[in-house]
This record gives C-alpha cells, sequence and structure tokens, in this order.
C-alpha cells in the first residue's frame, strides 16, 4: 500500500548529470477504493492501486515524456530520454527556481484504505436505503468512492517534494416519478475523515423531501431574468466562466489574447475578486505543490473587478515572461501536467444574505449543480430553481440550463454576500483536454447577478 | 472458484502541439488488469495497473477482494477466438508534424494546438473455464483545436479523426471552406430553423438512457414501457456497434465474454423500439437477453453501457438535403447542453456555421437551440444523411428543425 519513495528516489539520482535544459520526475502511489449501491444491491466494490512515474525532459525547448510502472528504470529512462535527437532549437536558458523541501505526509495512520470495507459498504447501503422512505422514488444510485495518494517528486533544480492527499465522497443520485412527472437530482458528501461522513441521514432526507417537491413544479419560461446564484452554484460559474480562460495555456503563441487579457484591464463588477489557491487544506483542491514543484499560493485573478493575473505552469510562465503560479496538475501518473485551476473562488462581500434577499424580489434563485462548461458560452445546469417572491418568500421552478457570455456576466454582478462556501467533490471534477476529472474546488458567497439566459 | 481477467495492455506514442509549436513527445507502454474471482455467490474486483504474473494477480485478489458482492448471475460461455487487426504504420506522427506546419503557414491568423497519438492496443479476456478471447490492433486518434488570433475564445474550431489510418489531407480540405469563413459571422434570426447535428449524441441523451434494461424496468426513463412501439419516424433507425476495426474499435467482445450474434445491434428499427441493452448480471434479474453490453474499466464494476451508437445511413447524402433548404445551421460543438427528465433539451452553440441553399455563407452568430428528443426525431425531422458530416467518423447525421434563439 502507498508508501514513501522520495529518499529512493533521491538516492538513485542523486549522481546525474544530464545535458538536458531540465528534468523531473514525479512518482504517485494511490489507492483507490469504489463501492456502488443500486436499488439496495451492492452491485459494485473495487480497491485499484496503483503506482507509477511520469517522466519528463525537456531539451532545447522540446518535452520528451514517459509514463512507466517501472520506477526501479527511473534513471535509466532519464538517460533515454536525454539521447533523443533534439527537435527544436530554442536557447534561452530555462531558469528553474529551486524551492525548499516540502515534506507532509500527514494522513498516513488515517488513510482511508485503511477502513475497513464493510464499514464503508454498510453506511452507503443505509444511506441508500433513506431512498425508500420517499414514494416517488423509482431509482437511486448511491456510489462511495475514496483516494489515498502519496505523491514524491525531484527536479533538475533540486526542488523535492514528498505529501498525501486523502478524500472520500458519496454521490447520491435518484429518480422521482410521478405519473408522467420525471425530476432526476443528486446528492453529495464529502470529508477528508471517515468519521465525518457519519450521521447524515437528516441531511439526505431533507433534501430528497425537496427534491419531490419540485415533481409538480412549473418549467421556466426561457428568457433573461435577474438572478441569484447559491455559493455552489457561484463556484461553478466562477470556475467554468473565468477560470478556464485564466489558464495561460490558452494565450501560447497568441499575442492578440495576450492583449485581450493584459492585466490591470478592467472586466468586472467593482464587488467581484476571484482567487485560485490550492493551499486550502481538507478541500478537493488540496495542491500544495503543483506536479512541477511550484507551491501553492494565493493567486488574485481578478481584484475588485480588475485582472490582475492568470495561472501558470513553468512552461506557459517561461513563454510569457512571467512567474509560475502553483498550477501545473497533472490527473495521474499516466499524464503530463497542465494549466489547471486548485481551490477557486468568488471572495465574500459584505452584506448579509437577507439584505441581498430584501432586493431580489423577481429574481431567480439558483441552487445545486448538475454540470458545467466553459468555452466562448459558458453554461451551468442547476438541479434547483426558485423564483423569489415578495418577503423572501421562494416558488419552486425547474431550470435547464443557465448560460451567458464571461465577460458580460461579470460586469453584471450585482451583489456578493458575506457567507462564504468552499464546494468539494470526490467522485466528479474538473475536465481538460483527456484529463478528467480532476480534484478541484470551488465556491464563494452568494451572488446576484442583473441579467442570464435561463431556459 | 471462477475467475476471469481482463488485460489491456497499451503502447502509445503522442506527439503534441501547443499555440502553434511541435513540443511535446510523449511515450507509454501500460499493462492494466482487472481481476473478477467468483466463489460461494460472491464476486469479489481487484485491479492492478504494471506487468504482473497470474499467481501474483489471484493471490492479490484473496488478500484485497473485501467482503465481496452478491452475484448469481451466469456466465458468457466458454469460447475461444482471437482477432489480429492491422498494425499502424510508424510515419503517422511524421506526417501530422508535416501537415500541421503546412496548416500554420497557410493559416497565419489562427493558432492551432493538439496532439496525434499512435496505439496499440491488446485487449484480453480469459477465464478459467474455458473463455478466451483476444483482440489486438492499432488505432490514431488526432486532433486539432484552433483559435482564431483576436477572438477571445479558448477554441473557435477543431479537426478531429479516429481511425485506423488517418487521412490528414482529406480532413484539411475539408475544413478549409470553414476556415476561410470564419471571419463573417451569418445574419440569422431566432425562430424555427433546420439544424444539422453532426453529433446527435446529447440530444439523444434521454433516449440512450432508456436503453438500459435497469432504468426501463424501473420504470425511471423517458421511454419506459414503450418497447415494441413505434416512437418515432420510419426514417429512424438506431444502431449500437461494438466491433468497428475501421474506426479503431478491435474489440468483438464485452467485457464479460459475451460476443454479439448480430452486430450492430438494432436499438430503433425504422422508428419502432426494437431492443434495449442488457449485461448477464440484469439478464438474470430481467428475464432479458444479454446483448453483449456489460462493459467496465480494468478498475470498476461491469456496468451496462452502449458501445458505439451511431444512425443507419438515411437516403441523401447531407450537402444535398442543404441544397433543398433556404438555410441551415450546422452545430459543431455545444459543450454544456442540458436535457431535463421530459426530453427536452437545450444548449448553447459553442461553434456553429450557416448554410444556405447548400452554400456555406459564414459562421453562427452567439445563439442556443431548444427541442425535444421526441420530435426532433419525429414531426421536426428533415432526414437522416447517408454520409457523415466529418470525413471518416463513419457516423451519419441527424437534420431536424430546432428552435434557434439568436443572443
Amino acid at each position: 500500500m502507498p508508501t514513501r519513495h522520495l529518499k529512493k528516489l533521491t538516492e538513485a539520482l542523486g549522481d546525474l548529470h544530464l545535458t538536458c535544459d531540465y528534468w523531473d520526475v514525479r512518482i504517485e502511489d494511490t489507492v483507490d477504493t469504489t463501492i456502488t449501491v443500486t436499488q439496495g444491491e451492492v452491485v459494485n466494490c473495487s480497491i485499484s492501486p496503483s503506482l507509477g512515474a511520469f517522466i519528463r525532459v525537456r531539451r532545447h525547448g522540446f518535452w520528451f515524456f514517459e509514463a512507466t510502472t517501472e520506477i526501479d528504470q527511473i534513471k535509466n529512462t532519464l538517460q533515454r530520454l536525454n539521447q533523443m535527437p533534439a527537435r527544436l532549437a530554442q536557447s534561452s536558458p530555462f531558469v528553474v527556481e529551486k524551492h525548499p523541501l516540502f515534506d507532509r505526509v500527514q494522513h498516513h495512520d488515517e488513510a482511508l484504505y485503511l477502513v475497513p470495507l464493510n464499514e464503508k459498504i454498510q453506511l452507503l447501503e443505509k444511506y441508500e436505503a433513506l431512498t425508500r422512505q420517499q414514494p416517488h422514488i423509482v431509482n437511486s444510485t448511491f456510489r462511495y468512492k475514496d483516494t489515498y495518494k502519496i505523491k514524491s517528486f525531484l527536479n533538475s533544480a533540486g526542488t523535492q517534494y514528498e505529501y498525501d492527499f486523502n478524500q472520500a465522497g458519496i454521490n447520491g443520485r435518484f429518480t422521482l416519478k410521478q405519473e408522467q412527472n420525471i425530476f432526476s437530482d443528486a446528492i453529495h458528501l464529502y470529508a477528508t475523515h471517515f468519521k465525518n461522513l457519519y450521521e447524515k441521514e437528516n441531511k439526505i432526507k431533507d433534501y430528497i423531501t425537496e427534491s419531490a417537491e419540485f415533481l409538480n413544479a412549473p418549467i421556466i419560461e426561457p428568457g433573461k431574468y435577474r438572478v441569484l446564484l447559491s455559493p455552489e452554484v457561484a463556484g461553478v460559474f466562477t470556475h467554468e466562466s473565468f477560470g478556464h480562460k485564466s489558464e495561460a495555456d490558452f494565450m501560447l503563441g497568441n499575442d492578440e489574447a495576450l492583449k485581450e487579457w493584459s492585466l490591470g484591464k478592467k472586466i468586472g463588477a467593482d464587488c467581484l475578486s476571484i482567487v485560485d489557491d490550492g493551499g486550502h487544506h481538507a478541500t478537493s483542491g488540496y495542491c500544495p505543490v503543483d506536479d512541477e514543484g511550484t507551491p501553492a499560493q494565493k493567486n488574485y485573478l481578478i481584484k475588485n473587478g480588475v485582472l490582475t493575473g492568470r495561472l501558470h505552469s513553468l512552461e506557459t510562465a517561461f513563454q510569457l515572461n512571467e512567474k509560475p503560479t502553483g498550477n501545473s496538475r497533472a490527473l495521474n501518473f499516466e499524464w503530463e501536467p497542465l494549466v489547471r485551476m486548485t481551490s477557486t473562488y468568488i471572495e465574500p462581500g459584505k452584506k448579509s444574505l437577507d439584505e441581498i434577499l430584501k432586493n431580489a424580489e423577481g429574481a431567480l434563485f439558483l441552487d445545486g449543480v448538475k454540470h458545467g462548461s466553459g468555452l466562448s458560452t459558458f453554461t451551468i445546469a442547476p438541479s434547483r430553481g426558485y423564483r423569489i417572491l415578495k418577503n423572501g418568500q421562494k416558488e419552486r421552478v425547474r431550470v435547464t440550463v443557465i448560460s451567458g457570455s464571461v465577460f458580460e456576466t461579470l460586469k453584471n454582478i450585482e451583489e456578493v454576500s458575506a457567507d462564504f462556501t468552499l464546494e468539494n467533490n470526490a467522485i466528479g471534477g474538473c475536465g481538460k483536454m483527456e484529463q478528467g476529472p480532476l480534484p478541484v474546488s470551488d465556491g464563494g458567497p452568494f451572488v446576484l447577478i442583473k441579467e442570464m439566459q435561463v431556459s | 472458484m471462477r475467475y476471469d481477467i481482463l488485460h489491456l495492455q497499451e503502447i502509445a506514442s503522442t506527439l503534441q502541439i501547443e499555440g502553434n509549436t511541435i513540443n511535446a513527445l510523449k511515450n507509454s507502454s501500460l499493462d492494466r488488469y482487472g481481476v473478477r474471482r467468483f466463489e460461494n455467490g460472491k464476486q469479489f474486483l481487484t485491479s492492478r495497473l504494471g506487468q504482473a504474473t497470474l499467481e501474483q494477480l489471484l493471490t492479490e485478489s484473496k488478500n484485497w477482494g473485501g467482503p465481496g458482492t452478491p452475484y448469481e448471475a451466469p456466465f458468457a460461455a466458454p469460447h475461444k477466438e482471437h482477432r489480429q487487426g492491422r498494425e499502424l504504420s510508424e510515419n503517422i506522427l511524421q506526417e501530422f508534424e508535416e501537415k500541421t506546419r503546412q496548416l500554420i503557414l497557410k493559416y497565419p491568423q489562427f493558432v492551432f494546438s493538439g496532439k496525434c497519438a499512435l496505439q496499440q492496443t491488446t485487449t484480453s479476456l480469459k477465464s478459467n473455464d474455458g473463455l478466451d478471447l483476444m483482440s489486438s490492433g492499432g488505432a490514431t486518434a488526432w486532433y486539432l483545436i484552433y483559435q482564431r488570433r483576436g477572438s477571445g475564445n479558448m477554441m473557435d474550431g477543431f479537426f478531429a479523426e479516429n481511425s485506423l489510418g488517418p487521412n490528414f489531407d482529406e480532413q484539411i480540405e475539408f475544413q478549409r471552406p470553414f476556415l476561410d469563413v470564419f471571419d463573417h459571422v451569418a445574419e440569422i434570426q431566432s425562430g424555427k430553423m433546420p439544424v444539422l447535428f453532426i453529433n446527435a449524441t446529447e440530444p439523444l441523451k434521454k433516449l440512450i438512457e432508456s436503453f438500459s434494461v435497469q432504468r426501463y424496468y424501473e420504470d425511471s426513463c423517458l421511454y419506459a414501457g414503450k418497447l415494441d412501439q413505434e416512437l418515432f419516424s420510419p426514417k429512424i433507425t438506431l444502431l449500437d456497434q461494438c466491433y468497428d476495426p475501421a474506426q479503431g474499435d478491435h474489440q468483438f467482445f464485452d467485457d464479460e465474454g459475451t460476443v454479439r450474434k448480430n452486430d450492430p445491434l438494432l436499438l430503433i428499427e425504422q422508428g419502432r423500439f426494437k431492443s434495449l441493452i442488457c449485461d448477464l448480471r440484469f439478464s438474470k434479474k430481467y428475464n432479458y437477453q444479454t446483448t453483449g453490453n456489460g462493459r467496465r474499466n480494468y478498475n470498476t464494476g461491469v456496468q451496462v453501457m452502449p458501445h458505439h451508437l451511431r444512425f443507419a445511413a438515411g437516403e441523401k447524402p447531407w450537402i444535398q438535403t442543404l441544397k433543398n433548404l433556404d438555410q441551415c445551421l450546422i452545430v459543431s460543438i455545444m459543450a454544456g447542453s442540458e436535457s431535463n427528465d421530459l426530453g427536452e433539451f437545450s444548449s448553447p452553440v459553442q461553434v456553429g456555421y450557416v448554410f444556405k441553399k447548400g452554400q456555406l455563407v459564414g459562421r453562427a452568430p452567439q445563439l442556443s437551440i431548444k427541442t425535444s428528443i421526441t420530435n426532433c426525431l419525429s414531426k421536426n425531422l428533415i432526414a437522416i444523411s447517408s454520409d457523415s458530416f466529418l470525413p471518416n467518423s463513419g457516423e451519419p447525421c441527424l437534420i431536424t428543425e430546432a428552435e434557434v434563439l439568436v443572443s
């Protein structure tokens, strides 16, 4: 089961001298457990250990990658990659800063794979059985997943790190049906200690009871609406609408994009500040050091409506002459790191939710997220919608998708509340190119937006 | 005790281009094993990444299999069959590199990023009661996404092909008119208009759910109870294809060892709901014959899933149909779509084009579309094409009328 590999790695590579610009090795030793219970029956229960390394060599600006499970052969692999024929002729020095040793293997004694499988199965069965107390539920599938991982890293600048990552979650999906009306919904639970998944019975029951109320809710008339986003929806909005656009790899070779995204430009409302920070412990976006050895930091992407930063890897920072930000992340040892988010959120404001609600009559309150995506137009499929009536009362409505243009929506933000929640997910995550789901977290306050397309 | 072992062996080389620079080459050679041990009415699942002997795998199964899950279904019948597909040419990566460089020179107003991956895959499923299935073959998967300089978008279009032997020239030639008209945004009005879906998986989501034997018999899907009923236009025939080596799908068996007698499987035949999809476990539970749709990764349990859904070819090539239409919206990318439980579908169109009388006139403005699965396959259906929109994709496209909302 997962162990530390850094000592062996430094011993094996201590005398290595290569002629390349840069090299690094990342070993990931992981155990995943997944359990699925459908309609009272355990249909899947599997444990997946994996141990492997991703090795990179940069020569004259060109990268050679190799993914391998033969971790005893890392030195030979590095030497072989160093002999590969040069494919670019870039000569400017690729300077990589050395960072102090980061050693934080802290969950080893409470790693989730140590919790007996029977205990996990019983908990999942108990929670799934709650769905049968609601008469309209015709289908339910509850899925449990936990991950324990130790990452060990060494690069040619001398940066070394070793840390572990421990998370578990339950995703309960269910479908309600009454005559011809169908409503599907899902509840998510997250913890970094197994005991924190206990005693969620009331939360699940309340959630299902509220879902059942949507069976007969009217479908919203498509159009433009003033909307109030819950912290969960605000988080997905932040991630999808703006976070992906802050990833610097999409600006490579594109001077026009850099001009449009010039730092210091006013792009959002004054009340809007967006942050990405991998340092939030006990979240699914926890990434204290990225997969190239750059420590996490609090990166302001927008501060008071002004574009103040973007997310970088070593390569994108080098190409754009900026600083790495600790955002180079890979899905697992089989993949090369890409520029990715960690924990991304809107900073809270000063007004209470009650104060905001007083000014939100007629707006749509959106809560829960089925999925979201962000390209030229971002979209979010919220699971629940409510029309805000007088005196803060709410009327349920069914909403399929909200969408909009990123820049217009950032400028349309009216208020952000003082409340703040960071949402985590141990089963889903972020997808980019072939790599997903990568654990991330996102969140924020309640956010009031002047206008969004709703359908 | 019975066991079976799914072994996936993949050797891959991938060339990467980022921001107009060919900047990385990745090699990987990985072995993955999924072990299922059946004992005393229970199933025990374990997996391993990296090479291993049979003895190691069985020892790990005993040590790590946990308490197991109930399993009382039948197993696939003993069967030995090995199929060897064609191997790939080593020159493909070099050709990808050359063609990409030519594209960059010809279209300096665009920035290209993407990958070309050559994969040689061998999949075997062996049991101790006589199952011995093996398939192998190569596949090339390549894509290039492009950004128009100054558009501010992360992606303004793409080229993509999954096949045994890619034809870069054909793909580039096909995309050339779309690159040429990119700067012209066509004028269209909100309202009902013909729409061509290059890939109809998203609008068909609620129909696809209904094929699952479990969802169907639980009465938790849109078309529950409607098997053998005529649901759509007679022009609609929908298939699930398992084995398709021309598209790089070399595996002729599902991950429980079922080899289909009739592949592709007819799900909708001339508008009539013809078949569900089923695995061995649900075949016992619902007394429905398995259709060879028990699918799993090396590290997961079996799930009922389609292999590769596609429409049966219609009568005319898509361009012939478009020539008879005043205008038609081509939906190229629609990330972020959603279907509600009534089968109503809506999505923003991230990348779209407009044809008028069969002529490409420009890029679509920012818009979203709305339709319903039942209407788009029946009263609003215009045609299923005889050919695919993208060369070599093997997927005839859906042309139907939908509500278009220009932002």
